[in-house]
């Protein structure tokens, strides 16, 4: 075995027992328990047990699977998910599978910067150093519960490292293993693409710079380097269009709202949580206050808490006053000047005119970047730190003394270990094909409907239903289901947020579903499941062994009595055909309705030129009438309300202000029935790059459908009244 | 600037002083304008002005001052339980000859106090960097530096901070050569130092200390053994001739501990205070950069201003720079010791950490070194750590002025620099307040009554720093009649224990809108009371023939209207800001009322027991029986401390009843009937031991000397009464009285 060898098995096995000791007592469970059963973690292995099993997602076993692009069911993770199967291959179960890429993810961050750091300024020591002031730092340590796909920062170390070695001697050996790394890059995050695409430009500058000063731009070695930074480039270009093409497709594409700007500039790192130590560090208690929960973030703070580690600081801070010497050391203050700026959110406008910015919703992830750096940085000081002390044992001291630091500093990662929560028997008999009694239902609606990638309760739906035929009404996905949540979702109504109501569902019309207000329960639901064509409703009130999610369904199951097929102390199953038919008239949205849009007054909806509304009379003789609040586009429009190729209502809505329209009474034929809301014309809103350019025409604050009285009043004159 | 350029010494001066003064206007502006109506705030320079009036009125009536018997009615106020201002006495006491306007004086003494800060600092800073420019930057850094301005709100005594560089430079003169009149110099600086305040005594010691450590360590390796033993009789010397100067300049507070009026400093108090140590590097609320944080570290972190040392932009990155390149400055190794180890003072003596508590190096100084336990404060070390910033940044001002090449570009750097200094740390408009004139209300009782005394409503406990307390000491010194209101800096624990807890008038009550409630109050121990006998019985029991309500202060206290309510029969006189009631004309008690007087002990909250009051051995109740009854029943739920105890309640040597309470719990005892005659009579309980208490924490502040009992409720009934209105119930309810 070489010396290097030999150094880096030692560090790999100091990172390891770092790792260890940080995570303790996990590693005694590391075959049975995931390090968190957060919606990311959950989530995860949903996805890299599906790939495993090379399962598709099939077009008929969901509703809106077609509008639900792979890439908005995962960020690739090719990686991360290779590492995955090889741990399954080998016999190990889904956690313990996962639990292998989580660690490798982890000490390959440390290794792969201990190589860099060591080719940067030459020191193994200080080189071992950086790689666990970078795996202990405060962004890896906050997603140590979850996102897999970031811990492979490690491999963009390496592929920098290639690339460092190909600049430095531009051979055909060197420039193909620069090539491959940077493929291995594209296989991780977009994240570190993008990172690494800023550090290959700022190196790019950088030669052209040397070369101009140097006049140099001529000789032969000058024109190989070129036709290697096209192949560097090109190949980096290719294999994440290959791998990535989804995902981009989905953050990038005109349809909304998948990376907007808006979110882009609420996901910013504030720039004092760099220096600020945020939950999870020891440190944290010395500051005497929460930062983000000051700043009235906390919600954000497991995204965008950059927190270096006080040593990496402190050297950083040296290093300003005391440049270090390093293997091209203007790229990296360049690097960490720019990647900085891109993690705070100060590069907005760049990102208005460079796609590759628009690949992460979240720019507080390039501090990410800013913590490889800045070790490399900070370590290369602590070089120059330690050659100031004249005796071996005065630096043997003051490197195990900052190791120490670096340790105590960054031993707390953010982990809960748990195991994975066995299904609830009723929810697996739902499924189970040999239970005539109950089942298999071919559309089942999930009660609560949960929401999200943080959703521990819908990561759970996720895992559980891999192996079925039918996917019902849950999943989990990582970028915003627009199509599924416009359609299904926020109409729905046994959504997570409105189950978490202790009130609900409330007696009388007084629901708020979405748009539709003053609705009454048992109709909405009744309209809502015989749209959808639902036969099940699987209400999940508690999981064993997890003490959250936990929801009280006594009132939603007490209304639902009359139609439950099978119930335990955990949930209860609902034939939805035993549902009574409703009482009053019930209208609903489904096609055509867009975005939330923020109004004066409230939120509403954008509305497409054509939209649908589902509708429902159980007296088809008598007359009904259909308001809307809203307001037209950029100018006014005439919209008709159109039911059976008859126009009802024909309104002039006003541009800008918000107002209520009210159609004439008339009859709703038998059945369930669809109004069409029928504009003229439609326009995009886009104003900027990165703006959506769905087109629409109208803003819908709020409708509902009342029975109109003899008087020719709308029945509740006040129906409109909680609107805002 | 060589030393060869620098001006005359008196012009050096004249210009020195005229450039901190403009500093300090524009620092604070608009304040100086209402120098004549305004104080920096209303609670403690009241204190202050009032202090300051009461030696003022002792030298023109030749009275002692020790004790005021005109405030804190009835035990009069210790003068060693309030910041001696010494030095800033006198200079009221000689500006008040010429300036007959109490605000003005004290605003100047307020700029006496920025300007001597700046200029002590100056003068240090002349002697340990030879830059003219840099010792003026020293010293109007330090001067506006955070500490200073935070505390200029309130503490005149802290920002005359400018005795500790003349100490330090006089201290470093006399250690590296000793002379006699360096000596002089030396005992001089101190006394000076001490007269500006106290606390600065107690720090001075420790940066005293470290300069002789610090010498003889060097002077150890440089082998020079004989340097420290050469000055072992200098340094004695130095103690024999301040001690009896000390000692005469303290004794009111000696006095006051020896006579029981203060307790002295506690250990809970001591933890109390911290400093955050980022707070060294943060702007705090008031100053411009404070309003571009992200948020408010102080609120977040429930800092209060003793918790906030902020140096200032300047200052910081000087230090960096000194840091990095080095401060031209002689002792810098000494000034960077000294930095660290008051940094570290400052922070206080506990830290709180993921649940523990952390010892720091400032509790380990309180528990051997007996004077840290003279102070409650520990993060008011961070004065003497702006002042040596100051002089370390100085020195890399100095470093930073040497490489420019002319004279234009060295005065410019300067007015640039002590600009940005003064941007950064001026307060934003700072905040004064306008100072009410004497209510006419005071002027008008005196005329009716000289001799009136009169309890002040809200009644405040003596350490309660508070407007009401501040103004009424204040408008004391102006009508000179005698009063409960009187703020101290160190609580009168004997006055409030006798006085204040068993008000009906104290003002944490009345900041309940549901009191007093119609019947069945509690005032302090005493349960279901008779609100209007209660407050008979303790106006009358004190001596206290009037009741001066301050209608001003009714927004945070709405229980005031009520307790009017209740006084209304007694009104006297009332204007716009004050209402007075007369004792005498309250209507006279139908109910029996019992009343804790004297051996009860401070307020403590145990937590297995709740409120309670100790008591040693023996405690004295007060019962007022409206009627010659025999049929009065007292109940008491107390436990004893230490072991169960067996406790005792006398009338003029009879024992009137005999009980055992156990230790481990509270439990409820009553007395048989008591035959008491009508009106007023003194009963004792007592207790057979007491032990002393060990440390309780906060949960026994004020309680002084051992104890044997802790009580948590006292209730005295009309057995009889009480089966009247039990009877006359049951009868209106249909129901046959058993």
């Amino acid at each position: 075995m070489s010396k290097r060898l030999r150094e880096a098995a030692l560090v790999a096995a100091a990172y390891l027992a770092c790792l260890v000791g940080a995570t303790w007592p996990w590693p005694q469970n590391i075959a049975q328990q995931l390090p968190a059963l957060s919606g990311a973690v959950l989530h995860d292995l949903a996805n890299f047990e599906h790939r495993f099993q090379d399962r598709t997602i099939k077009a008929d076993s969901t509703p809106a699977s077609n509008d639900r692009p792979p890439g908005g069911l995962s960020p690739s993770q090719p990686l991360a998910w290779l590492v995955y199967s090889a741990g399954r291959i080998l016999g190990g179960s889904p956690v313990l599978a996962f639990n292998l890429t989580w660690w490798t993810s982890v000490l390959g961050i440390g290794l792969g910067t201990y190589f860099l750091a060591r080719r940067v300024h030459g020191n193994a020591a200080c080189a071992a150093l950086a790689g666990g002031m970078v795996m202990l730092s405060g962004p890896i340590r906050l997603r140590g519960a979850g996102h897999l796909d970031v811990l492979g920062l490690g491999v963009l170390s390496l592929a920098i490292l290639a690339w460092l070695r190909w600049m430095e001697k531009p051979t055909t050996a060197r420039l193909s293993t620069a090539c491959c790394g940077v493929v291995g890059v594209a296989c991780t995050a977009l994240i570190h693409v993008s990172t690494f695409g800023a550090i290959l430009i700022l190196g790019f500058l950088a030669e052209i710079a040397r070369r101009v000063r140097q006049r140099d731009l001529i000789p032969a070695v000058a024109i190989a380097r070129g036709f290697g930074w096209l192949l560097i480039s090109a190949t980096l270009a290719i294999s994440t269009w290959g791998l990535h093409r989804d995902e981009i497709q989905a953050l990038s594409g005109s349809v909304a709202p998948a990376g907007t700007r808006g979110e882009y500039e609420f996901w910013a790192a504030p720039l004092w949580s760099y220096f600020l130590p945020a939950a999870g560090s020891r440190l944290a208690p010395l500051l005497e206050f929460e930062p983000f929960q000051a700043a009235g973030i906390e919600g954000k703070v497991h995204e965008a808490s950059s927190y270096l580690g006080v040593v990496t600081l402190v050297f950083l801070v040296r290093a300003v006053l005391w440049p270090p010497g390093m293997e091209r050391g203007r790229i990296w203050w360049f690097a960490f000047a720019l990647l900085l700026a891109l993690s705070i959110g100060a590069c907005l406008g760049l990102r208005d005119h460079l796609p590759p910015l628009r690949w992460s919703r979240l720019p507080a992830r390039f501090h990410l970047g800013v913590v490889l750096v800045s070790a490399l940085i900070a370590s290369a000081s602590i070089r120059d730190w330690l050659r100031g002390h004249d005796s071996m044992t005065r630096r043997l001291v003051a490197l195990v003394g900052l190791a120490c630091l670096v340790l105590a500093d960054g031993s707390g990662f953010l982990l809960s270990p748990a195991e994975l929560p066995r299904e609830p028997t009723l929810r697996a008999s739902v499924f189970a094909p040999a239970n005539a009694t109950i089942g298999p239902p071919r559309r089942i609606l999930e009660i609560p409907l949960a929401d999200g990638p943080d959703d521990v309760l819908a990561g759970l739906q996720s895992y559980w239903n891999l192996d079925r035929a039918d996917v019902p009404f849950a999943s989990s996905t990582v970028l915003p289901r627009s199509a599924f949540d416009r359609q299904f979702g926020w109409n729905c109504p046994v959504r997570v947020e409105r189950v978490r109501d202790l009130e609900f569902p409330r007696a009388g019309s007084f629901e708020t579903f979405d748009l539709v207000r003053n609705a009454d329960f048992d109709a909405y639901i009744w309209l809502y499941l015989r749209v959808h064509g639902i036969s099940r409703l699987l209400a999940t009130e508690s999981v064993e062994g997890l003490d959250s999610p936990r929801f009280d369904l006594t009132r939603l199951r007490s209304k639902l009595a009359n139609a439950i097929l099978h119930e335990d102390k955990r949930g209860f199953v609902v034939d939805t055909a035993r549902l009574p038919t409703p009482a009053t008239p019930v209208v609903m949205t489904t096609t055509g309705w867009l975005d939330r849009q923020a109004m004066p007054g409230g939120g509403g909806r954008r509305v497409a030129s054509k939209a649908a509304l589902a509708a429902f009379d159980p007296e088809p003789t008598g007359r009904v009438r259909l308001a809307i609040e809203a307001a037209s586009f950029r100018h006014a429009r005439t919209v008709r309300a159109i039911v059976d190729g008859r126009a009802v209502a024909t309104w002039t809505v006003a541009a800008r202000e918000s107002r209520l329209y009210l159609s004439p009474p008339f009859q709703l034929p038998a059945g369930v029935q669809t109004i069409t809301l029928a504009s003229e014309g439609e326009e995009s809103p886009r104003t900027r790059p990165g703006d959506s350019t769905e087109r629409f025409s109208l803003v819908v604050m709020a409708l509902t459908l009342q029975r109109a009285e003899s008087d020719g009043r709308v029945a509740s004159s006040a129906a409109m009244e909680p609107i805002r | 600037m060589d030393l060869e350029e620098m001006p005359h010494p008196a012009k050096k001066w004249l210009r020195a002083t005229a450039i901190y003064l403009v500093t300090v206007i524009a620092a604070t502006w608009p304040f100086v304008l209402t120098f004549r109506s305004r104080l920096p705030s209303l609670v403690d320079p009241l204190q202050h002005l009032w202090l300051m009036r009461w030696y003022r009125a002792c030298l023109l009536e030749g009275r002692i001052p020790l004790v005021c018997d005109e405030i804190q009615y009835p035990l009069g106020a210790p003068l060693g339980n309030f910041s001696p201002l010494h030095l800033q006495s006198i200079l009221f006491v000689a500006l008040r000859f010429f300036i007959d306007n109490d605000l003005l004086v004290y605003n100047l003494l307020w700029m006496i106090g920025f300007v001597t800060t700046g200029l002590g600092t100056y003068a240090l800073a002349r002697q340990l960097v030879e830059s003219e420019p840099a010792a003026l930057l020293a010293g109007l850094l330090a001067m506006i530096s955070g500490p200073m301005m935070v505390h200029s709100h309130c503490h005149l005594e802290l920002i005359y901070l400018g005795g500790f560089p003349l100490f330090l430079l006089a201290w470093i003169r006399f250690i590296d050569m000793p002379s006699a009149p360096r000596l002089a110099a030396s005992v001089g600086a101190l006394i000076l130092l001490s007269m500006c305040a106290a606390y600065y005594l107690v720090f001075a010691s420790l940066i005293g200390a470290l300069y002789v450590a610090y010498r003889g360590v060097v002077e150890a390796r440089q082998r020079n053994l004989s340097w420290l033993s050469r000055r072992i009789g200098w340094l004695v010397g130095f103690g024999l001739v301040c001690l009896p100067i000390l000692a005469f300049l303290f004794y009111p507070q000696a006095w006051s501990v020896a006579n029981g009026r203060t307790l002295g400093r506690s250990r809970a108090e001591f933890d109390f205070f911290h400093l955050p140590w980022w707070t060294y590097l943060t702007p705090s609320p008031g100053h411009r950069l404070a309003e571009y944080l992200p948020f408010d570290p102080y609120a977040a972190a429930r800092v209060s201003g003793e918790g906030t040392a902020y140096l200032g932009i300047v200052s910081l990155t000087l230090l960096l720079a000194a840091w990095r390149w080095g401060s031209l400055v002689k002792s810098v190794r000494f000034l960077w010791l000294a930095l660290g180890l008051f940094a570290v003072l400052s922070i206080g003596s506990r830290f709180p950490y993921e649940g523990e508590s952390i010892g720091l190096p400032s509790g380990w100084l309180w528990d051997w070194y007996p004077p840290f336990r003279l102070i409650r404060v520990a993060p008011r070390m961070k004065f003497f750590v702006a002042v040596i910033a100051a002089i370390l940044a100085s020195g890399a001002y100095a470093r930073l002025e040497s490489r420019l090449p002319s004279k234009r570009l060295r005065a410019s750097l300067f007015v640039a620099v002590a600009s940005a200094a003064i941007l950064d740390l001026a307060h934003i408009r700072y905040p004064a307040a306008l100072v009410p004139p004497l209510p006419a209300g005071y002027r008008w009782l005196l005329d009716r009554d000289p001799d009136a005394v009169w309890l002040e409503a809200p009644q405040m406990a003596s350490g309660g720093a508070n407007e009401v307390n501040s103004l009424s000491m204040y408008w004391q010194s102006q009508h000179r009649g005698r009063t409960t209101a009187g703020y101290s800096g160190q609580t009168q624990w004997p006055l409030d224990n006798l006085v204040s807890w068993a008000s009906p008038f104290i003002h944490y009550r009345l900041t309940e809108s549901t009191y007093p409630a119609e019947s069945n109050e509690q005032f302090d121990l005493v349960t279901e009371a008779d609100p209007a006998s209660y407050l008979w019985v303790y106006l009358h029991e004190h001596r206290l023939p009037y009741v001066v309500v301050h209608l001003w202060s009714g927004d945070g206290h709405p229980g005031l209207d009520l307790m009017r309510e209740l006084l209304e029969p007694a009104k006297v006189y009332e204007d716009e800001l004050l209402a007075i009631y007369e004792s005498d004309r309250l209507p006279i008690p139908v109910h029996p009322v019992v009343l804790c007087t004297k051996g009860w002990k401070g307020r403590a909250i145990p937590p297995q027991d709740g409120l309670v009051r100790p008591i040693g051995e023996s405690a004295e109740l007060v019962i007022y029986n409206p009627s010659p009854s025999p049929n009065l029943v007292l109940g008491l739920r107390a436990r004893g401390l230490g072991r169960a105890r067996r406790v005792r309640l006398h009338s003029k040597g009879e024992v009137l009843a005999d009980w055992t309470l156990p230790r481990t719990e509270q439990r409820i005892v009553t007395s048989p009937t008591l035959s008491l005659p009508q009106g007023f009579s003194r009963l004792l309980l007592s207790c057979d031991g007491s032990i002393p208490l060990g440390p309780g924490g906060h949960q026994f502040d004020g309680v002084g000397g051992p104890v044997g009992l802790l009580v948590s409720g006292l209730h005295l009934t009309d057995q009889l009464a009480e089966k009247r209105r039990v009877a006359a119930n049951s009868s209106s309810n249909g129901e046959v009285p058993r």
